[in-house]
């Protein structure tokens, strides 16, 4: 890919390849040879910058936007941020904050919560989790000593009954294998709303489901939360770095109220040095229209999970909802779920998961060859 | 300070070279070697400097990672081998992506094992942190978990006597607007006093010493109870002042090596979940021979320490404090120094940057205004400290009169000549018996910054909105593409350069052109060499003024006027600004041909007149009046040319002409774009660059546009 040519030129080039993407071998290696240029030119424009710049050095976007930081731990991603924060359903608003890695996320949010509740002994932060990451355990575990309680559900069911109890401050969930109607119709009998709902995304699950969730839930929720891998839909399969992001959504009521636990990220970002330098944030720019490929991602995905599902239904025990990216398993021989990792590689991005209740949910690529990943 | 000199600094600058295998840079930096010890040979260096680090950055995207965990052990190893502990104590070094990240690791670590609850209590003590470590300490506190920021000594000894005291954050020179040095004797006399009761940890943050800290007597006196954390930003210091890659360091010391090895192994996994461990891209980039090394710290010090000698020696009526870490000790020192002005306001504190910044570049100083320390190159600030408001002992900060403002300067590693003038520089300034002196001697360029205000009153850049996402706008075409395609884009160049008002030059005086003279008065904008140049070269060589109706928008000090109505044009100049107006009239001598109008483009030239040509020189400078912090970036930008073409598609005859004298300080596509949706056609007549910075203050690219209406549109 010829660096030469301006970035209007890099973008034209990159749509051309996306809309000529038939999943030929062709349009995929042209797209990664495209982004690697891409990252090159991401290095070649900011690379000229000093860590802490000169006042006198312009720094701008790859659309010539100027951007103004003293120090690059202070860099202020809003613009970057803007293109990932979703449009809120009507009576919500919301802000996105970014971060370097999705353990990052974690530890900043952990933190965050723990800041804005100061829990003691008699007024502990009740977490209930329901199927959490690792490393969300890890770091919650890290915080037993400080009045955070956390308590991992076994199932949908015991979360609704801990909310009837009123049992619940914190409440998190992996969207995969949940039932959104039957959350929200527990959330609205819940005598006490919790006070963050954080749907984890970047275990699996699907944002529209959680932006439909959204539009469910009682007028008291409080903040919902949803955590994101950045590097999925946004950059189409094609992970150029790895950030993960939260999206804190509040009554618009709240609004001030929002733009503090927003601004209290930013610094724990900042001082834990786990925001994006100048130049991955650049690079990220590619995607500014975020929302757009976002949709094209996940359309792509669907359609590759319906053409999956097509193949795969008379030889395994698969379902799939039409509109959905992921097809679950009832079951999976051992054989199987080994073949599928040890292909790893040809993965391409597309994920295998073992669910609680001992199903498998697999997430097709984007650009994944899936139909030939499976026997 | 320096007796020499550029060659020094050249033949350290070609030792890093060679040590980076960057050949290309050998010749420049040999010829730099047997060159004379001058400014301009300093700024060369500084560019080369530059491009150093950028070819640097570049070698290593392209050549791969290799293996963070071996190339951080190689680093930890060249640490541990470079500090000789006392018998029995032991050390582990782990690297992170940047110092705040290895402090805030080590504090939720250190919470993690403590377990403070509201029967384990736990008291932190901090003294002279950094604003973000106690921004850390903040965000921690609650119930079980107290925090004493010490504003004093006797505060601070005060609170270590407190047997719930279990950490202490302790800078050894406290950041403050009076540096104070830690007396490492009362210090050890304490802890171990306490220590014998309860085990502490001192976590020391000695990013502001260097590595010239006695840790070795420090350890070497402390009761072996103590775990010991030391903190450092390796980005500054240790990196040549290049700024590579952030990093920090965290060094852990325990007298009892299994405590020691588990908290090391606690600490690299709890990295791993916080993805603060350095990458390999990013190790690539330190791995370097000269991280971590000394050579470059030890001059940043000296150069410093020098400024701040000198500074406090003198007796200046305009200086209320230099503030630098005092002591004899070869650790008593800082990479910069906080200057307070008896006035310290704002508005003071604005005058003073913006004679400085007119200074220096009189001067040709290398003195750039930016943040932060350590750089091979020497910078200076204006800073707003967050003081306590805490009356006792002048706040937490220290000073006997809380600072509104402080000039923070960081004078780099830097040898050559711009050392010792910038001391010069300093004391010239500082030296004027009191401010309204130094506003009345520098009252010509204060008045003028009104007029430049007025005279140009462009919005801030806004090239958010892409034309073609605007309604109504229609596609370009494909030769409008290319043409967009030729032209320098605005973040590529590498000559735009950020300009403050001391740029303009409103002094007034000769202006030599085609070896006539005109006179400026003082408070209008000195006509700029290369658009009178290209408008003479068109008035010559391209048309046929002779009788032709010309209008000067923006016409300043009036060359141009005069050099089209000596070619027989009939010119109608316009200007905003009422002094350059008159200007202009003083210098046509009642030219029959010429009249002036004082007003917003046309707004006072009578509506029935209509032009030949119209031309325009909009300036593309950066105006920052009194606040470089928050500069603003003002370009001839999307606003001004937007008008400008509605009203010259009204003001312009049938097959009429605008010229716009454009330089690549403007956003060049933007405007094209501007040019091109308004159903105007562009030609771009000349284009003039200029490299070499000497020639007439001027550099980059100068361009000539011309603009004929597609369709005129009738009044």
């Amino acid at each position: 890919m010829a660096l030469e040519v301006s970035i209007c030129s890099l973008e034209a080039a990159f749509r051309k390849h996306w809309s000529n993407l038939g999943a030929t071998e062709t349009s995929r290696s042209g797209i990664e040879s495209f982004l690697k240029g891409w990252i090159q030119k991401s290095r070649e424009m900011t690379f000229p910058l000093y860590r802490s710049p000169l006042f006198k050095v312009l720094r701008s976007t790859p659309r010539g936007e100027p951007v103004r930081y003293t120090y690059e731990r202070t860099l202020n991603l809003k613009f970057l941020e803007k293109a990932w924060n979703p449009e809120p359903p009507s009576g919500w608003v919301c802000e996105t904050v970014l971060f370097k890695s999705e353990k990052a996320l974690y530890w900043c949010l952990l933190q965050a919560l723990e800041n804005l509740w100061l829990p003691t002994a008699h007024k502990r932060l009740r977490v209930n989790l329901l199927d959490p990451s690792q490393a969300l355990l890890y770091h919650i575990a890290k915080r037993s000593y400080s009045g955070v309680q956390h308590r991992v559900l076994k199932n949908q069911k015991r979360f609704e009954r801990a909310l009837k109890l009123a049992d619940v401050d914190v409440a998190v969930f992996s969207l995969d294998g949940l039932n959104c109607l039957r959350l929200a119709e527990g959330l609205v009998e819940a005598p006490r709303q919790p006070h963050f709902l954080v749907l984890d995304l970047c275990q699996g699950g699907e944002e529209k489901v959680s932006e439909a969730l959204l539009t469910l839930l009682p007028q008291a929720t409080n903040f919902v939360l949803t955590l994101r891998r950045g590097y999925f839909d946004e950059q189409l399969g094609f992970p150029i770095m790895q950030p993960s992001g939260v999206t804190i959504y509040a009554p618009t009521e709240h609004r001030q109220t929002l733009k503090a636990v927003d601004s209290l990220l930013c610094k724990l970002r900042r001082v834990s040095g786990v925001g994006l330098s100048f130049q991955q944030a650049w690079s990220l720019l590619l995607f500014e229209d975020g929302r757009s490929y976002r949709s094209i991602t996940l359309g792509q995905r669907v359609s590759r999970a319906g053409a999956l599902y097509r193949t795969l239904q008379d030889r395994f025990p698969v379902t799939w909802e039409d509109g959905s990216g992921c097809l679950y398993f009832d079951h999976l021989e051992e054989a199987v779920v080994r073949r599928l990792r040890s292909l790893n590689e040809k993965f391409h991005y597309s994920s295998l998961k073992l669910l609680e209740d001992g199903r498998y949910c697999f997430r097709p690529g984007v650009l994944s060859e899936a139909e030939e990943l499976w026997p | 300070m320096a007796v020499n000199c550029s060659r020094q600094e050249a033949a350290n600058l070609r030792t890093l070279a060679t040590e980076l295998d960057l050949e290309s840079l050998q010749e420049p930096l040999l010829r730099l070697e047997d060159g004379e010890n001058s400014l301009q040979n300093e700024r060369r260096l500084a560019d080369i400097t530059d491009e150093l680090r950028r070819l640097w950055l570049l070698k290593q995207s392209a050549t791969g990672k290799g293996n963070p965990l071996l190339t951080e052990k190689r680093f930890a190893a060249k640490l541990a081998a470079r500090e000789i502990l006392p018998p029995n104590w032991y050390d582990q070094h782990i690297f992170y992506c940047s110092g705040m990240a290895a402090a805030q690791n080590y504090l939720q670590h250190f919470l993690s094992r403590f377990q403070p609850t509201e029967r384990n209590r736990l008291k932190i003590l901090s003294w002279g942190g950094y604003y973000e470590i106690l921004f850390s300490i903040e965000v921690v506190r609650r119930e079980s978990v107290e925090w004493v920021d010490a504003k004093s000594e006797e505060d601070f000894y005060e609170t270590l006597a407190d047997p719930s005291t279990r950490l202490v954050f302790l800078d050894p020179i406290a950041f403050a607007v009076k540096m104070r040095v830690l007396d490492i004797e009362r210090f050890l006399d304490l802890w171990n006093f306490y220590a014998e009761k309860v085990p502490r940890t001192l976590v020391l943050d000695t990013t502001l010493c260097g590595r010239n800290f006695p840790l070795s007597s420090l350890l070497g006196g402390l009761n072996p109870s103590t775990t010991v954390c030391r903190i450092t930003s390796a980005l500054k210091l240790d990196q040549e002042g290049l700024e590579l890659q952030n990093a920090g360091i965290l060094s852990l010391y325990n007298s009892n090596e299994n405590l020691l090895y588990g908290s090391w192994k606690e600490l690299m996994e709890f990295r791993d979940w916080t993805s603060t461990a350095l990458t390999g891209e990013e190790w690539s980039r330190l791995d370097t021979p000269f991280f971590l090394e000394q050579r470059h710290a030890t001059d940043v010090f000296q150069n410093n320490g020098l400024l701040a000698e000198a500074l406090a020696g003198n007796q200046l009526a305009l200086l209320e404090s230099v503030s630098y870490p005092q002591g004899v000790e070869t650790w008593h020192q800082s990479p910069f120094l906080f200057v307070q002005t008896h006035d310290d306001g704002i508005e003071a504190q604005g005058l003073m940057t913006e004679v400085l910044v007119h200074e220096i570049r009189r001067r040709g100083l290398s003195l750039d205004l930016g943040a932060s320390f350590g750089f091979r190159q020497h910078r200076f600030e204006v800073i707003v400290p967050d003081v306590s408001s805490d009356p006792s002992d002048g706040g937490r900060l220290g000073s006997t009169k809380e600072p509104k403002t402080l000039l923070r300067v960081s004078m780099g590693s830097g040898q050559g000549p711009s050392a010792n003038l910038i001391t010069e520089l300093f004391c010239d300034v500082f030296s004027y018996p009191s401010l309204d002196c130094l506003r009345r001697a520098y009252q010509s360029r204060s008045r003028l910054t009104q007029a430049t205000l007025i005279n140009f009153p462009f919005r801030p850049f806004q090239a958010h909105q892409r034309p073609s996402e605007k309604a109504g706008c229609r596609d370009l075409t494909v030769q409008q593409e290319a043409l967009l395609e030729s032209l320098p884009l605005l973040p590529d160049s590498e000559t735009r350069y950020w300009l403050s008002t001391a740029d303009v030059d409103l002094n007034g005086g000769p202006y030599e052109f085609e070896e006539r003279e005109f006179f400026v008065d003082q408070g209008v904008f000195m006509p700029n060499f290369l658009s009178t140049l290209i408008f003479r070269q068109i008035t010559l060589q391209e048309q046929d003024f002779e009788n032709k109706d010309v209008a000067i928008v923006g016409c300043g000090a009036g060359v141009e006027g005069i050099l089209s109505a000596e070619a027989g044009a009939y010119v109608y100049l316009t200007d905003i600004d009422p002094v350059a107006v008159a200007s202009a009239q003083k210098l046509s001598n009642d030219h029959p041909r010429m009249h002036f109008y004082s007003g917003n483009l046309f707004e006072k030239v009578p509506a029935h007149l209509s032009f030949d040509f119209i031309l325009c020189h909009p300036p593309s400078v950066e105006l920052d009046f009194g606040d470089p912090i928050q500069a603003q970036i003002y370009f001839s930008g999307s606003q001004f040319i937007t008008e400008l073409l509605e009203e010259c598609k009204v003001r312009l005859n049938r097959s009429g002409e605008l010229w716009l004298a454009l330089s690549d300080r403007s956003d060049l596509r933007e405007i094209s774009k501007i040019v091109f949706q308004g159903q105007w056609q562009l030609d771009i007549l000349q284009r003039e660059r200029l490299n070499d910075f000497d020639l007439r203050g001027e550099r980059g690219e100068y361009l000539l546009f011309r603009l004929g209406l597609s369709q005129k549109i009738e009044r």
